[in-house]
């Protein structure tokens, strides 16, 4: 049985006086790819801003696993910075703007590994020719400023700038969002090829199907609340979410 | 089988990046800089010749130098408001103040007559660094960051900015040595520079050309010319401060995690703190940094003449037109820009010189000159030539954002 590694317990947030989410429990176990689906305004990213600590959490837990060192984070009251220096292996990568647009590509996954910078053991120049191995795309583009970047290519970016600190969970805000059909593919098989990696990852998809099908388990959300929770092919074969989330008919 | 939610795609389709354009743009940045290169070495050769046929009785030379040495100084006053438009996104009116601050640092330090260490120039520069840089954080502190938080618009930072400017400049006026009247301020300095002055005495090519030792003022003649060239201590260590600015702040940005974080920082500001950027301590870091070379700066820029509480204040219109025709947020923008104002600047005296030296009194062009013949007309060149650059390229020289979308 695979330990788990995030764990949020009855989290209530919102924006100022307004609450979005009601209560969410989720659960990510070690290599695990969890999909959150659900409809516009439901809270998916909510939920995840929520976890990396830009929303502040009113109640409830939110616990983060490093199984192999044997230690447990409570993110809970963190701000996002604290929860990326004080070393708990957690990357996000927001749905938009996730990289600098007049930094140059290694300048932005230098910023990535700054977390690490303390840490002797890490070796910048090593981590960065690894993401260029999984991003081949971007090693050509090492001294452009990200601004010049397409839209796949920046994603690939965001999410080697979120690799360079040594993550165990990955955060993903739609990554395919704003991308050509093309290109979001190729994402999804990018994020297929981070699994291999060892990691675990929590994904927000707003094109349901296309995640469904590379996902473990997946969490319907509406209107705040977890709706639904299933191994992600029971859901995707489940009639009645087809019909209001997938568009099957 | 349809998606439904992939309905919307055709709008969010990403707009593409044209490669080929982006390094056409990027060429024609080098190309700028390496035409003004050859704009400079073409001046300063031409000045040369000029002064060797001694055409209209102007040391050309001697302009050259002072257009460097003022160039310098608009550098190092204007570039902390650069730097912290970048990373803060307003215009900081008490920035001008901050000026002051460097100057009744040195002031009051005079006023101690502390002997030894403390009363030469590059200690007296180091603490109106300090200073200069404290007072930039206590004014994040108690005004700019509590106002961010309630979700201030770079409007009403603005307009708060320069009542901070008021509270410091009549805190100076009232508390410190002088109040409203002008007080001199001294800057002696080191023994070892006027050691090394001696020095050169003593080295037969070079003493030649030494009139006087690095006391205050050193004369040079120049070849082929009954022209002298008078370089004073103080021009000389602006250009040379000058320089280092530039190259310690380009390491910064390229190579520190701090600049790097700055540049961040400027660029997202939430995306730096998910990246693990503490923002906050970040932007303290601007203020120190942007505050200590704006008051240093200022003590070289004043430092021939008398100190008043406006001191600052007089130059604030210069320092915006060094920043405003440089692009606002660009920091190449403001170097090249101090260059051009100050290049204007002298041209400006220097024609006006021409016309009253050499225009016969009642012929219609010597209406043009006013009254003195030396300045009055410094600050119409710079502000016509801002207005023509501002026509054609409204978003100044190297600005990178359209002037209504930001600010």
């Amino acid at each position: 049985m695979a330990e788990t590694i995030l764990k949020a317990t009855d989290v209530v947030s919102g924006y100022g006086k307004l609450e979005i989410l009601h209560g969410i429990n989720v659960e990510v176990k070690e290599g695990e790819l969890v999909t959150i689906i659900g409809p516009n305004g439901s809270g998916k990213s909510t939920f995840v801003k929520t976890i990396i600590g830009l929303v502040p959490c009113w109640s409830g837990n939110i616990s983060i696993a490093d199984p192999k060192e044997n230690q447990n984070f409570n993110v809970t009251s963190l701000k996002p910075y604290q929860i990326v220096t004080s070393g708990i292996p957690l990357s996000y990568v927001p749905q938009v703007s996730n990289v600098f647009p007049t930094l140059t590509v290694e300048e932005n996954l230098k910023i990535g590994g700054f977390v690490k910078r303390k840490d002797p053991s890490y070796n910048f120049k090593k981590k960065v020719e690894e993401i260029y191995d999984i991003f081949p795309r971007l090693k050509s583009r090492t001294g452009q400023s990200a601004a010049l970047l397409s839209g796949g290519e920046r994603q690939m970016l965001a999410l080697g700038k979120a690799l360079m600190s040594e993550p165990k969970i990955l955060l993903l805000d739609e990554p395919s969002a704003a991308l050509a059909p093309v290109l979001a593919d190729v994402i999804f098989h990018e994020i297929q090829t981070l699994m291999k990696l060892g990691l675990s990852i929590l994904l927000v998809e707003q094109r349901a199907t296309r995640a469904l099908q590379i996902s473990d388990r997946a969490y319907v959300f509406v209107s705040g609340e977890v709706a639904h929770s299933d191994k992600a092919e029971n859901i995707l074969h489940n009639p009645k979410i087809g019909e209001m989330f997938l568009g099957k008919r | 089988m349809t998606d439904a939610i992939d309905l919307d795609e055709e709008l969010l389709y990403p707009e593409e990046v044209n490669i080929d354009q982006a390094i056409a743009e990027m060429r024609k940045r080098k190309e700028l800089i390496y035409s003004l290169l050859i704009i400079s070495v073409f001046i300063l050769v031409s000045s040369y010749l000029l002064t060797v046929v001694d055409l209209y009785r102007q040391n050309y030379v001697a302009q050259v130098y002072f257009t460097l040495v003022k160039a310098s100084q608009f550098i190092l006053v204007s570039v902390g408001l650069t730097l912290s438009i970048r990373v803060k996104k307003f215009a900081n009116f008490a920035h001008a103040e901050l000026l002051t601050v460097g100057l009744y640092t040195v002031v009051a330090i005079n006023d101690l007559n502390l002997n030894l260490f403390f009363n030469n120039l590059l200690s007296l520069l180091f603490f109106a660094f300090i200073m200069g840089g404290l007072i930039a954080i206590l004014s994040e502190l108690l005004v700019f960051g509590p106002l961010a938080k309630r979700k201030a618009t770079p409007l009403s930072l603005m307009v708060a900015s320069i009542g901070v400017g008021l509270i410091i400049r009549h805190v100076i006026q009232q508390f410190l040595p002088g109040g409203g009247v002008p007080v001199i301020m001294v800057l002696p300095l080191p023994s070892f520079w006027l050691s090394i002055g001696n020095f050169l005495l003593t080295v037969p090519l070079v003493g030649s050309f030494l009139a006087s030792p690095f006391n205050d003022i050193t004369t040079f003649g120049i070849f082929g010319s009954s022209k002298t060239l008078t370089v004073s201590n103080i021009g000389v260590i602006s250009i040379l401060s000058m320089v280092i600015m530039v190259l310690t702040l380009q390491f910064l940005f390229k190579k520190t995690y701090l600049g790097i974080s700055m540049r961040a920082t400027s660029d997202d500001e939430d995306l730096s703190e998910i990246s693990g950027i503490n923002t906050q301590s970040i932007t303290y870091w601007t203020w120190f940094i942007s505050g200590g070379i704006t008051a240093f700066g200022g003590v070289l820029l004043f430092s021939s003449g008398a100190v008043v509480p406006f001191a600052g204040f007089s130059q604030l219109l210069i320092i915006f037109a060094v920043v405003i025709l440089g692009g606002f947020d660009s920091f190449e923008g403001t170097l090249i820009s101090g260059f051009i104002i100050a290049g204007i600047q002298t041209l400006t005296i220097m024609i006006n010189g021409i016309i009253a030296n050499n225009v016969p009194p009642g012929s219609p062009l010597s209406y043009t000159v006013f009254w003195n013949p030396s300045a009055d007309w410094s600050n119409v060149g710079p502000f016509l030539m801002i207005i023509v650059v501002l026509i054609f390229r409204p978003r100044g020289i190297f600005g990178l954002v359209d002037p209504g979308s930001k600010l």
